[in-house]
């Protein structure tokens, strides 16, 4: 798209809530029933609440909400990474789904 | 069989960020928000809108802050084409005219993230007819 958009716009007379889900490839390193640690090349400050999307080797997923204990850099072969320890606060069913990471069809 | 019996794997975390839609068209919106957006930010935005939560792709064009405010940093956001809007989707209901139904009236809007100046957005004499033209907010960002 150019610079700016030239279709015609519209504001909402008060603002629109919404949600912007960014996601983040990462590496699990250790995980467990209630942690884990993945390996991010964005670091995640403690506390934050965030999702976890794992595909399973049968292409099933699960979601996992979970809130960063600990972030710290690590320095590997590709540079300056981070190291994140999660806890786990609940996790969702296993489901076979398509393309579709946010509130997904079978999601909990 | 448990997720944590799946053996080495990868996956994708995912950060929630809350915003403000100010502004929006076929082609993309306007947000603002508490936390950064920097340009090239690939994501997909989700509208909460009178039970409803239409959503689409999108990518951060351009950025700039107002120090102060509760929001400030404001971002213009294009949506990404990956397949035929669906009813789901936010350039359907843009597209379809449902825009009324997402929001109370809207208004022609001359706000966006840049810091030149830019006129009011020209808008069809139907749309007019349609929706309800408020003040809204022409300032420059």
């Amino acid at each position: 798209m150019s610079d700016r958009r030239k279709a015609p716009r519209f504001a909402f007379s008060s603002p629109a809530q919404a949600q912007l889900y960014v996601a983040h490839d990462v590496q699990i390193q250790r995980n467990g029933p209630e942690q884990l640690t993945v390996v991010s090349s964005v670091a995640s400050p403690k506390g934050e609440e965030l999702a976890l999307r794992l595909r399973g080797p049968d292409g099933s997923v699960v979601t996992l909400q979970v809130r960063t204990i600990d972030s710290r850099p690590i320095v590997d072969d590709r540079g300056v990474h981070y190291q994140i320890d999660l806890q786990i606060c609940s996790a969702g069913q296993a489901v076979t789904e398509e393309w579709s990471w946010v509130g997904g069809r079978g999601d909990q | 069989m448990g997720w944590w019996t799946w053996g080495p794997m990868t996956g994708a975390l995912i950060r929630r960020v809350p915003a403000d839609v100010l502004n929006l068209s076929s082609g993309g919106c306007l947000l603002k928000s508490a936390a950064p957006l920097v340009p090239g930010l690939v994501g997909v935005l989700e509208l909460q809108v009178f039970g409803r939560s239409p959503r689409d792709a999108v990518r951060i064009c351009h950025a700039s802050s107002r120090p102060g405010s509760a929001l400030p940093y404001c971002a213009g956001a294009e949506f990404l084409i990956f397949d035929a809007a669906d009813s789901s989707s936010i350039r359907d209901q843009v597209a379809r005219d449902r825009t009324p139904e997402l929001s109370s009236p809207l208004a022609r809007a001359g706000e966006n993230s840049g810091m030149s100046h830019t006129t009011p957005k020209a808008y069809s004499h139907r749309q007019h007819e349609e929706w309800t033209a408020t003040s809204g907010d022409h300032r420059e960002i």
